[in-house]
């Protein structure tokens, strides 16, 4: 009986599979898969912040935590610099405070205090290197690069004339220029002679008739090297000191209005962040320029970029916008995440 | 395996439950398969129509650095969705002005990937490099080779590649119709646009960078394969196109803040939306039709089962005497079944299949769709073969007079053709007061057909086939009566359907539900086709129309009819009336011969109305009104009053346009007035058209030689081409098909009848032999009996297929569109030849009784008769 039952059930098979033969001759729906990027990383540390600019409170945001605390300064200047000690126990502040500029530590405990005498006008920006301050007072009469040893007496010191200049990582010398062309080296004691390492003369990378326009705007010097932004009349752009003085323009979009630069610490990759505002549909664009100047774009964002910093072991790169959204990049310039976190103006990360 | 084949001893009947399970299995698996090659192929029209190349386009304004273009190309393309394919890349420059040495003109660089494969180049050059239009080469006296300089302060020299023919010399295509703003040069404007320059992507990034022309637009445009995606794939897409536009809308995603100012446009939402609701539209009459055609088959294989056993009934009396139940007598014939049911169910399944393939919507179907099919399919042939056993169960039970008990009887007694009309009734009612909008509709684009279009017919049909039969057979016994003096084979033929029986009802009411439902079909098939026709003969106002830039005349040169037509919309009717009516000017002396007209458009006809606005009404303009205008003495075109006088009325009028009352008004008469008013013809938004009964090539052609401007062409056959009214189209062909296969209904019941007949009337025919019955008279009466009973079930279902015609029609909203006047078109010679197959078969059949009564051994018959 179980036989003659598995013959019925056979024949009901084939009744089945010609019913189903139609599924053979239709179309295979397409599946939509991809490889799922891996997550981000958790990130750490304490970004030292400003709230940008309807908040420009000094601030210290705790990554992992999501916290923020705001520092009092006394005085209430407006902060216009401020990064971390090398340690990162205490930091430093690059403030304005009637038209002339002072420099604050906020100690470990979180309170600030002033840090030596006022500086003889406004600066409009400081460096960190070993035990120096350098901090840029651009006076049409007086133009001065001031070097002051925050561990010591804690005088202002004037090493040499120039609107733009910046300390060795290592504190020791000083690099600036003194007429927005030139590029000239000296001590951060100001003793010897200044010696002129590179020229805007020797500008490449840009239509030859655009060199002669160049003018130095800052100067940035780390582990990678001197970087500089340089303007051509109404754009900028970043461009690379070569050890041997040559002077290469490696990144800036015509357009470009605004530029920051950052090198990453004890690496050889800049960061650079153009952007541009001459029309409606403005837009940063973060690229990512590696040790043979070959530049990687990163990021291209619609709103405004307030500051971009490394993380303490040169691993990440995080750009900060206006809207508060925060970008993270690792050091080959893949995009991590992006998130709003606060608003935040000058930058700076320590572990 | 003996029980397997018993059944294919006797072929009739095992034809029978083979056709029946034939007809079930694709009626219920086509439904499915139906609607998902409909949802295809109306997507698949949809992309055609608006342009599959285009299905998604992102356009961005943005910096033009190569490595920010090549980032944000990676971006873009990487995140979209695996349905689309491979995009078209535009990227589109500043104007400048370009010069060569005889002179230059404005010129935009444009890179377009795959722009050198779309035109016509005039000379050999490299495919790097910057190709001038013949225009600019004409224009610079410049050719390969040559340097011309492209800008002023900052200037660059580049070197001609090539040149290709003038793009605005040449028919417009699909490839350039996205920049087709960029190309042509627009009515309104005095010179046409800066030429393009076509470029490669390396020279427009070297010419924009020399320039400083840092900030462009980028464009993308996704093709999507729509002819080879099923329904659910293209909803997929449209949704993974959603979610990927989600994400481009997302600052905090890498491609969202690469790309959160740019434009995004998908067209394949609308296209799958628009094809649901086609599908949606046409879903509830494919079901009913399936479900009529899955319960006339169930209803076949019903009868199957009685005639089985009638076929056979020594055989089951037999046994059923030796003690096996009704039951497991059910359980054999069903077993004895399967293979025929298999054999009936694969070949429904294949003429399904290729009924579809053949004359079904061009579309695709998943997976999941065809295993919906064959899940369909595998469910009503199995039900099919329970249905087998248990008639035949019931069947042996009754031969064996054992009754049904009580409940059986009370049963038996019931008048199954009154419930049925009630629920008829209650479909009618339902269908009168519900209007045209069925219950799951609303009111947008897509015409669709109320599920109890179908429904009521298939109710009435059988209660009111039943009843017939019923009183046939109480009627039928008079004919004892007469004839006496008769020919034999009118005699025995008499004699015969008097005495009738059971099965010789069942056989007329299923032979009437049969016909009746194809004839039906058939009646509403043809109507809704002439009526939509109708409706796009209206719209156009003749076979095609053409909108030019000037006042029409009529074009002498062409070899078909045509006559000018100006059109004005947004006109009113009264000092203070608010509703827009519609004006035509109309060439009375042209008009009627090319204008589409049917005289039930009106009372009057066409040439009786021409020449009615045509003549001097005395205080105004002689006009003709149509629709529901109200009457009026003064007619407002823009801010111009044109007194009037209403010589005629139509029901509706070549040139109605969405229902709108229409106002058909002599151009002569008209300019006069408007000519009182300081005005012109050419006042307020007068569309110049031209109408005629050619061909759009045709027409343009005679326009063109006549030297007229050609905005739009559309001809009334475009119209019927239109996704949502070829989704009707491929229903009202389902309704052809399954109307056909129903209406085999009728031949296998004959058959069945026949097989049956012939072994019951066995001793009747050897007696009548013995009596001096010739084996031709026989036969004849055989014929005759057939056809008195096919006949009736002819002009029953006919007759019945009008009357229930005439309630439903109204409710198929393509007949309703207020701007057209419903056609009832019967389709007479197919319903001719359908009633000569079914009475030929009659003849078949005789021949084939005849046949089986010759084999069959008397000697033996009248010995077991004793």
């Amino acid at each position: 009986m179980t036989r003659r039952r598995g013959r019925h059930l056979a024949r009901v098979l084939i009744l089945l599979a010609v019913l189903v033969v139609p599924v053979a001759c239709t179309a295979v729906a397409p599946e939509d898969s991809g490889p799922e990027a891996a997550p981000a990383p958790e990130f750490t540390g304490r970004m030292l912040l400003t709230g940008g600019f309807r908040d420009p409170a000094m601030q210290i945001h705790d990554l992992a935590a999501d916290t923020t605390e705001r520092i009092l300064l006394p005085g209430n200047p407006e902060v216009v610099d401020a990064f971390w000690s090398e340690s990162g126990d205490s930091a430093y502040v690059l403030a304005e405070n009637d038209e002339t500029g002072i420099f604050l530590e906020i100690g470990s405990d979180g309170r600030a205090r002033r840090l030596g005498e006022a500086l003889p006008g406004f600066a409009n920006t400081g460096d960190l290197g070993g035990s120096l301050l350098l901090a840029t007072v651009c006076r049409r009469n007086d133009p001065s690069i001031l070097v002051m040893e925050f561990g010591g007496d804690q005088e202002w010191k004037k090493v040499a004339s120039g609107c733009s200049g910046a300390l060795s990582p290592d504190g020791q010398e000083v690099v600036y220029s003194p007429d927005g062309r030139a590029l000239m080296r000296i001590a951060a004691s100001g003793r010897g002679e200044a010696r002129k390492i590179a020229d805007l003369d020797d500008l490449t990378g840009v239509e030859p008739a655009e060199v002669p326009q160049a003018r130095i705007e800052t100067i940035d010097w780390d582990d990678g090297g001197i970087a500089l932004e340089v303007s051509i009349a109404d754009r900028l752009l970043a461009v690379l000191v070569a050890d041997d003085g040559s002077l290469v323009a490696s990144s800036g979009d015509p357009g470009a209005n605004e530029l920051d630069l950052a090198w990453q610490p004890g690496g050889d990759r800049l960061a650079v962040a153009t952007f541009s505002s001459a029309f409606n549909d403005a837009e940063a664009v973060i690229r990512m320029i590696d040790a043979d100047q070959e530049g990687r774009v990163v990021a291209i964002d619609p709103s405004r970029f307030f500051n971009m910093t490394w993380s303490p072991d040169g691993d990440y790169l995080v750009v900060t916008t206006s809207k508060g959204r925060w970008m993270f990049a690792d050091a080959e310039g893949n995009w991590l995440k992006s998130e709003y976190v606060v608003p935040a103006g000058t930058l700076d990360w320590a572990q | 395996m003996r029980s397997l084949v018993r059944l294919l001893r006797w072929p009739s009947l095992a034809g029978a439950v083979f056709a029946a399970a034939a007809i079930l299995v694709c009626a219920s698996a086509v439904a499915p398969l139906f609607l998902a090659r409909a949802g295809s192929a109306v997507f698949e029209e949809y992309a055609a129509g608006q342009g599959a190349d285009g299905a998604v386009t992102i356009s961005n304004d943005g910096a033009f650095a190569a490595d920010v273009a090549t980032y944000r190309d990676r971006l873009v393309v990487e995140s979209a969705p695996d349905q689309l394919g491979d995009p078209i890349r535009t990227m589109i420059g500043a104007e400048s002005f370009i010069e060569g040495p005889a002179g230059g003109y404005a010129a935009r660089p444009i890179f377009r990937s795959g722009a050198l494969d779309h035109v016509e180049k005039l000379t050999d050059g490299l495919e790097r490099g910057m190709w001038i239009s013949s225009f600019l080469a004409k224009r610079m006296d410049a050719e390969p080779g040559d340097t011309v300089k492209l800008g002023s302060d900052p200037a660059v020299d580049i070197e001609v590649a090539g040149v290709y023919r003038d793009l605005a010399e040449l028919p417009r295509s699909d490839f350039w119709s996205p920049l087709d703003n960029l190309i042509y040069q627009r009515p309104t404007e005095q010179l046409r646009p800066p030429d393009p320059l076509v470029v490669d992507r390396a020279t427009f990034f070297d010419i924009e960078n020399a320039l400083g022309d840092f900030r462009g637009e980028s464009r993308w445009e996704f093709p999507v394969d729509a002819g080879d995606m099923t329904l659910s794939e293209a909803t997929e897409a449209s949704a993974a196109t959603s979610r990927w536009a989600e994400t481009l809308r997302d600052p905090t995603t890498e491609p969202g803040s690469a790309m959160l100012t740019a434009n995004f446009v998908s067209l394949l939402a609308g296209w799958a939306d628009l094809a649901e609701d086609a599908v949606t539209s046409i879903s509830g009459p494919v079901d009913m039709l399936s479900f009529a055609g899955q319960a006339v088959a169930l209803l076949v294989i019903a009868g199957s089962g009685f005639f089985v056993v009638g076929r056979r009934r020594t055989e089951f009396m037999l046994l059923h005497a030796r003690g096996i139940s009704p039951l497991r007598l059910g359980f054999r014939a069903a077993v004895e079944g399967l293979l025929p049911v298999a054999a009936g169910a694969a070949t429904g399944g294949a003429i399904a299949w290729l009924w579809l393939e053949a004359a079904g919507p061009d579309g695709l179907f998943g997976r999941a769709v065809a295993f919906e099919a064959a899940r369909a399919g595998a469910i009503t042939a199995g039900a099919s073969l329970v249905l087998l056993g248990a008639s035949v169960a019931l069947a042996v039970r009754a031969q064996a007079h054992e009754g049904f008990g009580r409940v059986g009887r009370s049963a038996a007694r019931v008048p199954w053709e009154l419930l049925i009309l009630v629920l008829a009734a209650a479909s009618l009612y339902e269908l009168l007061s519900r209007g045209v909008t069925p219950i799951e509709g609303t009111s947008d684009a897509v015409p669709r057909m109320d599920r109890l279009v179908i429904l009521f017919p298939i109710l009435f049909l059988t209660g009111a086939a039943g009843l017939a039969s019923r009183a046939l057979r109480r009627g039928l016994p008079r004919l004892r009566a007469a004839g006496g003096g008769w020919p034999p084979a009118l005699y025995v033929a008499t004699r015969r359907l008097a005495s009738t029986g059971r099965s010789a009802a069942a056989l007329v009411t299923a032979a009437t539900v049969a016909i009746g439902m194809f004839a039906y079909s058939a009646i509403i098939s043809s109507s809704a086709e002439a009526t939509a026709s109708q409706q796009s003969l209206l719209r156009v106002g003749s076979s095609v129309a053409a909108s030019i830039s000037s006042p029409p005349r009529v074009l002498d040169t062409a070899d078909f009819d045509n006559t000018p037509v100006i059109r004005y919309t947004g006109a009113r009717l009264g000092t203070n009336a608010t509703d827009a009516v519609d004006v035509i000017a109309v060439d009375p002396a042209t008009f009627a011969d090319a204008a589409y007209w049917d005289s039930r458009f009106s009372d009057e006809s066409l040439e009786e109305l021409m020449t009615r606005i045509d003549g001097d009404a005395g205080e105004g303009v002689p006009v003709v009104f149509a629709g529901s205008a109200p009457e009026a003495t003064l007619l407002q075109i823009s801010s111009y009053e044109v007194p009037i006088e209403v010589v005629g009325r139509a029901e509706t009028f070549p040139g109605v346009l969405e229902a709108r009352p229409l106002v058909v008004v002599a151009r002569e008469p008209l300019t006069e007035a408007l000519e009182a008013n300081d005005a012109s013809l050419r006042i307020g938004e007068g569309d110049f058209q031209v109408w005629g009964n050619g061909t759009p090539s045709e027409m343009n052609t005679a326009l063109t030689e006549a030297g007229e401007s050609v905005h739009a062409i559309l001809s009334a056959a475009e119209l019927r081409d239109t996704p949502p009214f070829l989704a009707l189209t491929w229903t009202f062909s389902l309704l052809e098909a399954l109307g056909m296969l129903i209406g085999l209904v009728a031949l296998v019941g004959m058959f069945l009848y026949l097989q049956t007949r012939q072994r019951e009337q066995q001793v009747s025919y050897a007696l009548g032999a013995r009596m001096g019955l010739e084996r031709r008279s026989h036969r004849l009466s055989i014929g005759i009996e057939m056809t008195g009973m096919l006949g009736a079930s002819v002009l029953l279902g006919l007759a019945l297929a009008f009357i229930v015609t005439v309630p439903t029609r109204d409710h198929v909203q393509v007949f309703s569109d207020p701007g057209s006047v419903p056609l009832l078109q019967i389709p007479a010679a197919a319903l001719a030849l359908a009633a000569g197959v079914v009475l030929a078969a009659a003849w078949v059949g005789a021949w084939f009784v005849q046949r089986e009564a010759d084999r069959t051994d008397v000697a033996q018959v009248m010995r077991l008769a004793r």
